[in-house]
């Protein structure tokens, strides 16, 4: 094999919209002919965007699932692409956590056209990282040797990220989004609003009702103390009592400002003036979008049009939140995929670490309930002797619990993976596999393996680092 | 000269152009930067310590951290910065040192006390010397007629797959990875109820010896571990050359390679894993090489 093409999708339905991206991801050999090979992603290509579409919704706070699996099922006929010849991708659910609330209902309704790996929720972290992975942000990052940081501003929440060399440094969320504030179709009267956009209107000296009429300069005033939030959370002005109460989960920390800024998400479009029809939604978006691209972060000289805006979450889930394992790995009559597995982060690094390794295997079990996945980063080049000592600690502790997966940084786990079949009874499902590097909180979702049986696809869900690492 | 001579010579050359402050940059420098080997207390760092992709030497850098997450990803002597024209000098130091190195690799014997260690009966090639089997590769390849015979006694009818050791270029390459690599593919093997002999050196011994070993010996697959010929990234590589029933003659594109086995490569035990999976495959497929769909 030398290269294999895998059709991806990705699904975001977020607070508005709903979008539907398909693209082409590319595993290939990277390494010489005489070496252990070295499956990669080696490119990510978007073959097919989907037309964006208002969120249908049921109630305020429930998706109408249905609704949702019949308009990705115009989307895959309008593609030509059948739902099964996806390999691999992610639905997320995005936004307000309230909405969130029948996320197994959407994911079942659309598990027919997802096949069998995807992912129902998101939180705010994971959505942050795919958004900046997605609109161009953490590959400028890269090229620029700056540091870059994308804020996605959708309907219901900003999802922040801040980059270096290609890398998530940094993320959190705030409540303030274009639809926080909706108005009638006069663009004047209000119609509805969060407890979020009542905490700012407050904040602004503005008062807010449903039915009454705010003025435009009333409703350019709570727009410019939304982009100051930003600007706070953005290091670019000192942190007000505001700003922390519309932290999302966690805060973005402190880490001074950014060089670089860019913006994605629906609100960003009224922000670089991309899209003439700002006015159909009848909210608070259109203002905020201008309120930002008046703020510090364009007076700076700082802010940035990142490659892709509305879609950036999208292209995110669909072709960027796929990592895959190293390519010398051990697994054995396991049914994947693996959804959903906490991972309990076990310290083994050094030789040093073995003999406290059983007893912290055991310890996050019982934190996790007897279900997770065992991760730790594993020893460069270890000797022999430790693979095999590794393992007889490992294949104790484990041995009551299922599924039994490992997962380490170090390029150790067929060693350790061998060491373990013998160490367990005959047949006995499980996995080790290695190449992944996680973080305490991570959570994830282990795909059926690709390239011939060499690789496993790995949805990382982080919830770590929100608060700083 | 063995390694530990080099680094003493070294050392002392260090201690020399230090005592001499001949090493000391020049007024208007900045202080080095903090990824280069201390010198603290007049106690030199092991140069072979330092890891050459973790060390940064240019001074006054634009951005150093992004040039360190290059050199990352290679082991290329870049970011070494200058002093006037020409390398600085422990950048020259450490050239030599690993130059020095491999040299030593290739001139001299794997350590008697570490195949004692290992187990590992001792068989040579008609090469008489070290000379003799670097400038004659022919004699490299094969046994005379007693060793042989004595070779093939020592494989029982019922083992299928051959297992041996051979310095090759690197005698540092088999006390680096020998210890760690046999039991990893020995283990492996007859977990999968494959039986292995019992692990044998080659002295003086060639790649081909292995066409030698099987040529007519009911056992289906032989793999040698041999040391590649040292580089200045590192004079501890190995590699595995394995066959299908191999015989003398046999075309190279038989022979299915493994190279890069090294702590900075691929660790011995993953690549030994990987031979594991590699030889099932060549019995199940009866066939190596070219021929082998991996």
């Amino acid at each position: 094999m030398r290269e294999e093409r895998l059709l991806s999708v990705g699904i975001d339905i977020g607070t508005s919209t709903t979008q539907c991206v398909f693209s082409s991801i590319t595993l290939s050999n990277t390494a010489s002919a005489f070496s252990v090979p070295r499956i990669q992603i080696t490119e990510k290509r978007v073959l097919y965007r989907a037309p964006l579409r208002l969120t249908p919704l049921m109630s305020p706070d429930t998706i109408d699932a249905q609704a949702v699996e019949r308009i990705v099922s115009e989307d895959y006929a309008a593609a030509g692409i059948r739902p099964e010849q996806i390999r691999l991708g992610a639905v997320i659910i995005t936004g307000e956590t309230a909405r969130k609330q029948n996320a197994r209902a959407v994911a079942q309704a659309l598990s027919r056209l997802t096949g069998d790996f995807v992912v129902a929720t998101a939180g705010p972290a994971l959505e942050s990282i795919l958004a900046g992975r997605g609109s161009g942000a953490a590959e400028l990052s890269r090229t620029s040797g700056k540091r870059v940081m994308n804020l996605d501003i959708g309907g219901g929440t900003a999802n922040m990220a801040v980059f270096e060399r290609g890398e998530p440094i940094a993320n959190g969320c705030l409540d303030i989004g274009g639809r926080l504030l909706r108005f009638e179709d006069d663009d004047r009267t209000v119609l509805s609003f969060s407890p979020a956009m009542r905490r700012i209107a407050r904040d602004a000296g503005v008062p807010l009702a449903e039915g009454t009429r705010l003025s435009g300069e009333e409703t350019d005033r709570l727009a410019v103390r939304m982009a100051e939030v930003l600007e706070e959370a953005a290091g670019l002005k000192p942190r007000t009592p505001l700003h922390d109460a519309l932290c999302v989960e966690a805060c973005l920390p402190d880490i001074g400002p950014s060089d670089i800024y860019t913006f994605s998400g629906g609100v960003s479009e009224c922000i670089y003036g991309t899209d003439a029809d700002t006015a159909r939604f009848h909210d608070v978006g259109a203002a905020l979008g201008r309120a930002v691209a008046s703020s510090r972060f364009f007076a700076s000289g700082r802010a940035a049009q990142p490659a892709e805006r509305s879609y950036a979450t999208v292209i995110g889930a669909g072709a960027y939140s796929v990592a895959v394992s190293g390519s010398t790995i051990c697994y054995q009559e396991l049914t994947f995929p693996l959804p959903s597995l906490p991972t309990g982060k076990v310290p083994f690094a050094v030789p040093e670490d073995l003999p406290g390794l059983e007893a912290a295997v055991r310890e996050q079990y019982r934190i996790f309930d007897g279900e997770c996945a065992i991760c730790m980063d594993g020893v460069q080049a270890p000797s022999y002797a430790l693979v095999e000592q590794a393992a007889q600690a490992l294949a104790r502790a484990m041995a009551p619990h299922w599924p039994k997966v490992v997962i380490l940084r170090e390029d150790m786990a067929k060693a350790l993976g061998q060491a373990l079949r013998r160490a367990w009874p005959e047949n006995t499902p499980f996995l080790c596999m290695d190449g992944i590097s996680l973080t305490y909180g991570d959570t994830v979702d282990i795909g059926a393996p690709l390239s011939g049986g060499r690789v496993i696809p790995v949805i990382v869900k982080t919830l770590a680092f929100a608060a700083g690492r | 000269m063995t390694e530990q001579e080099v680094r003493e010579v070294v050392e002392q050359l260090l201690k020399r152009l230090n005592a001499g402050d001949l090493g000391a940059p020049s007024a208007g420098t900045p202080a080095r930067t903090p990824a280069q080997p201390a010198e603290q207390g007049g106690v030199i760092a092991d140069l072979e310590q330092i890891d050459l992709r973790k060390q940064y030497l240019v001074e006054n850098a634009h951005d150093a951290a992004a040039f360190l997450a290059m050199k990352e990803r290679t082991p290329a002597r870049i970011g070494v910065g200058r002093a006037g024209a020409r390398y600085r000098t422990q950048t020259m130091l450490r050239f030599q040192a690993d130059h020095a190195f491999a040299q030593a690799s290739v001139f001299s014997d794997v350590p008697a006390e570490v195949l004692e260690s290992l187990h590992l009966p001792v068989y040579q090639t008609t090469c008489e010397s070290r000379e003799e089997f670097l400038t004659r590769p022919d004699k490299g390849r094969v046994f005379d007629a007693e060793t042989l015979g004595r070779i093939r006694a020592g494989i029982a009818p019922d083992v299928r797959v051959v297992l041996y050791v051979a310095d090759g270029l690197s005698s540092s390459a088999v006390t680096a990875n020998a210890a760690d690599i046999l039991p990893v593919i020995r283990k492996g093997l007859e977990g999968a109820g494959v039986k292995v002999n019992e692990p044998f050196f080659v002295r003086f011994g060639r790649v081909a010896t292995m066409d030698q070993i099987g040529d007519g010996l009911p056992a289906e697959v032989v793999c040698v571990l041999l040391g590649e010929r040292p580089g200045l990234v590192t004079a501890e590589s190995m590699s595995a050359y394995i066959a299908y029933k191999p015989t003398v003659g046999m075309a190279e594109s038989r022979r299915t390679v493994l190279a890069n086995i090294h702590r900075g490569g691929t660790p011995a035990v993953e690549a030994g894993a990987h031979i594991v999976d590699l030889i099932q495959l060549m019995l199940e497929k009866k066939r190596s090489g070219i021929d082998l769909p991996v």
